[in-house]
């Protein structure tokens, strides 16, 4: 066909590029997004400085030299080139203590938004297909939830269980199924009224079956994008958490208690808080905007016809 | 392509006045990421007033386009008004201002859409909508425009206008939703109607009502009203002479009896052909 | 469709029946959407049901297809009241009754490959069509079926998108056929479709139906398009059936006042006899609010 209108063309053009779904096409054009690329590397540093951290970190991040304590990064006139980022009130070195960090944070980003992602999910389908009662009990709940602040619920909970890691991801991911749910229910209850579900349920299709099948593959892109933003939230989080010495225990290192930490010497040794803040602007700035152009690209007009 | 026939005298005009609209060689391309769509080539096309000229064609036939091109409503970018002229009064639309085509449209040529639900504001009380075309182009008071919307609701047929004024689009049924928007091209009194399957959305019932009244309201003000349709039906019940397109090309022209009793193109007649006919049965 | 002239038949011989079926939605404020609707569908006929939007043909629909339950009356199928049936058995009923709605383009789980759309019904009632060893017996049978619709087997690894609104209502069809069903209700089947295209789909289901002896549930607001298709007629107006007759006999003498209303509001395709306004009388009938 040479010629077609405007409309069909546009229904047309998919035709040639490759078969939907497939993630290489929204990998393509996450790459065609040039601030997204850079955004994607910082992660991919970011995840390999996590991933072999011992591997690559100068120092134990623990060990402490109290006869070098507070000293500058290298580039500055005290600065030695044994620490590059200069150390803690402790004489810890701040780079390995950046790079630890990055493994307690991007474990509790993920877990915590893995667990919500799964929860909330399994929410929204439910209350998004079957309605009735099921949605009005969940979406109740739903509301009580949001009427905690989050962070205010989750310093009660490890107050209560106690502080540690996985109580840290658990909290994270428990205050944030919410808008996960929210989401997944809204697109369900338009899905559900499209003609391919009604077609599944004529021809007796399972309700699970329908909802693993013809619903979840159609609610992955929204998906993904409040996953991306809620990673991010939740690194912010337990650095919050730990700033107020309640995230993980002392010995692990994250980004928040080491904020914390250099907030007393903010005035004097700046660098001890400024780095893992720095860290921590950097990767939820990168996730956030990875976030978006995946919205942007996995928003695929074409599914939409 | 359009080499129009002596067009016989079924509208009340003279065969040699000279057309109210004229689109002579249109070419319109939509240029894509990839690729360009020649939506309509060489389209040449004439309307005069007082008489009703259907646009017929299936869907990527270019009608829709060729429409939209009279008031400079395709998107640009991506559409592209690759050659031709569109006259109207003397003026060639294509060069005109935004400014200047904001001036003509609504008052001087109107448009009718298929889907007068996502034409319509839901936000905003259907009278209010009718009565800012005119605010918008004449500079009469609000008295002045609420009277002029609610004669232009009651000669469309719209039932109590007063308590129509005040109500919000959902509120009315399609048929009524419909008429509003007839209401909305006619209150700027326009010379020239472009109606895009004005009917489509609608029931049978109501769309024979909307028909009659796009009929009755061309009589009244000898209106030139272009009406765009995939259904050859309807062409037979109201317009004067039909265009059909296909591929963005004008295949066949001419009075509309001539069309359906002697096509000359082989596209018109399988379009014929394929139509069901109701005196079949 | 069929060439043979429908007496009515032996209630016997009725495939589907609908008895006094009745469905009311809302608590505080009964909208009663289908209103004691009592009417039989004979093996091998297309029965049209015609009406307007909000007349209650497509709750009709739903109710027939048990994807609602009606507030009274019932529905059965070959003899057997669905409501009476387990779950199991309702499932096996439904591979017999299947359904090809409107629009092709929301009628597809854009996500899924053609193949596994086709396969749907299968893989869902027949264990033997699911597992490695099915797949392969699966995909030869869905090869079947896209010829049968007029399409190449060949194109089993595409998605929706890729096809024509023509192209994709004949995958539909593929679908609604892979359960080897009796009854097909056919939803505004050619509604979406441009006119050439409608052609030769209402072509393919006539030929389909002579071939697999199917009996279809026809749903159209298209009046001339009934007209073409139909043996039997069913006119519904606010969830009543106000007309049931032979296509022919309604078409050419309507009893009702609203059959003869809709059949007069079909435009003419002969510009001659096109009633123009001039010689148009005005309908007197006041349309909805």
């Amino acid at each position: 066909m040479t010629v077609m209108s405007p409309a069909a063309a546009t229904g047309q053009a998919p035709a040639a590029a490759p078969a939907a779904g497939s993630g290489l096409r929204v990998l393509r054009a996450l790459l065609r997004n040039k601030l997204a690329v850079l955004a994607l590397a910082v992660l991919v540093l970011l995840l390999t400085a996590a991933l072999f951290a011992p591997l690559i970190a100068p120092y134990d991040p623990n060990a402490q030299n109290l006869l070098l304590r507070l000293q500058p990064p290298a580039w500055q006139s005290r600065g030695s080139g044994a620490h590059l980022l200069g150390t803690d009130q402790l004489g810890r070195d701040i780079l390995s203590r950046v790079i630890y960090g990055a493994r307690v944070s991007l474990l509790v980003g993920a877990g915590a938004a893995l667990l919500a992602g799964v929860v909330g999910t399994a929410v929204g389908l439910v209350s998004g297909y079957f309605g009735g009662w099921a949605d009005r009990v969940l979406m109740r709940l739903a509301d009580v939830q949001l009427a905690f602040p989050a962070l205010l619920l989750a310093l009660a909970i490890v107050g209560f269980l106690g502080s540690g890691l996985w109580y840290v991801i658990l909290v994270l991911g428990f205050t944030g199924w919410v808008s996960y749910a929210r989401v997944v229910r809204s697109e369900v209850m338009s899905l559900r009224s499209r003609d391919f579900v009604t077609e599944a349920r004529a021809i007796g299709v399972t309700d699970i079956t329908i909802m693993r099948r013809h619903l979840l593959p159609n609610v992955t892109a929204p998906l993904a994008t409040i996953g991306t933003l809620h990673v991010a939230a939740a690194i912010v989080a337990e650095a919050s958490l730990s700033y107020l010495g309640l995230g993980v225990p002392k010995e692990t290192v994250t980004w928040g208690s080491m904020l914390a930490d250099g907030q007393l010497y903010l005035g004097t040794s700046w660098w001890v808080a400024v780095f893992p803040g720095i860290a921590l602007m950097l990767t939820s700035l990168a996730i956030n905007i990875t976030g978006d152009a995946l919205r942007d690209v996995a928003d695929p007009k074409a599914y939409r016809r | 392509m359009t080499t129009d026939r002596p067009a016989r005298d079924r509208s009340r005009r003279s065969a040699d006045a000279k057309p109210l609209l004229e689109i002579s060689r249109l070419s319109v391309d939509f240029r894509l990421d990839t690729s360009v769509v020649h939506a309509v080539q060489d389209v040449s096309l004439h309307v005069h007033a007082g008489e009703t000229l259907a646009v017929v064609g299936e869907s990527g036939s270019g009608k829709s386009a060729t429409a939209l091109s009279v008031l400079g409503l395709n998107p640009t970018p991506p559409c592209v008004y690759a050659g031709g002229e569109i006259l109207f009064d003397g003026r060639d639309m294509l060069k005109l201002s935004e400014k200047e085509l904001g001036a003509i449209r609504g008052r001087d040529i109107a448009m009718v859409f298929q889907d007068p639900m996502t034409c319509l504001d839901p936000l905003q009380r259907v009278g209010a909508q009718v009565a800012e075309v005119l605010r918008h182009h004449t500079g009469v008071s609000r008295a002045e425009a609420r009277e002029a919307a609610l004669a232009a609701m009651d000669e469309v047929g719209i039932p109590d206008p007063a308590l129509r004024y005040r109500q919000y689009p959902h509120e009315l049924s399609g048929g009524l939703r419909q008429r509003v928007m007839i209401a909305t091209a006619l209150v700027g009194r326009p010379r020239v109607l472009i109606a895009d399957e004005p009917t489509t959305a609608l029931d049978v019932t109501v769309q024979r009502q909307i028909l009659d009244l796009l009929v009755t309201l061309q009589h009244k003000h000898g209106m030139a009203v272009v009406l765009i349709t995939h259904d050859l039906a309807v062409v037979a019940e109201t317009a004067d002479r039909a265009v059909v397109m296909n591929k963005g090309k004008v295949v066949e022209s001419g009075d509309v009896v001539d069309v359906f009793d002697r096509p000359a193109d082989d596209y018109t007649r399988r379009l014929l052909a394929a139509t069901p006919r109701l005196e079949a049965v | 469709m069929n060439t043979e002239t429908e007496t009515p038949a032996p209630a016997g011989q009725a495939l589907l029946q609908l008895i006094g079926l009745r469905k009311e939605f809302g608590t505080r404020t009964v909208n009663v959407a289908v209103d004691d609707v009592t009417l039989d569908v004979h093996e091998g006929e297309t029965l049209a049901l015609v009406g307007e939007s909000g007349c209650g043909k497509t709750t009709l629909t739903r109710l027939l297809l048990r994807l609602l339950e009606p507030t009274a009356g019932s529905v059965r199928f070959d003899g057997r009241d669905l409501a009476a049936l387990s779950a199991a058995e309702l499932r096996a009923v439904r591979r017999r009754l299947q359904v090809v709605f409107q629009d092709p383009y929301s009628s597809m789980n854009p996500r899924m490959r053609i193949t596994d759309i086709v396969a749907e019904p299968l893989v869902t009632h027949d264990p033997a069509a699911r597992g490695r060893r099915g797949r392969a017996r699966t995909r030869q049978r869905v090869g079947e079926l896209l010829e049968a619709v007029g399409l190449d087997a060949g194109i089993q690894d595409r998605y929706p998108h890729e096809f024509s609104g023509g192209q994709r209502q004949r995958i539909s069809i593929a679908r609604a056929l892979a359960s080897e069903p009796r009854l097909l209700v056919l939803d505004e089947p050619t509604s979406a479709l441009d006119v050439s295209v409608q052609a030769t789909v209402l072509d393919l289901l006539a030929e389909l139906q002579q071939r697999l002896r199917l009996t279809y549930v026809f749903v159209s607001h298209n009046l001339a398009v009934v007209g073409q298709v139909a043996d039997r007629v069913a006119v519904m107006r606010r969830g009543r059936l106000v007309e049931v007759g032979e296509a022919r006999q309604v078409f050419r003498s309507p009893q009702h006042p609203y059959t003869r209303q809709l059949l007069d509001a079909v435009p003419v395709m002969d510009p001659r006899r096109g009633r123009r306004a001039a010689d148009r009388t005005p309908l007197t009938s006041e349309e909805g609010r």
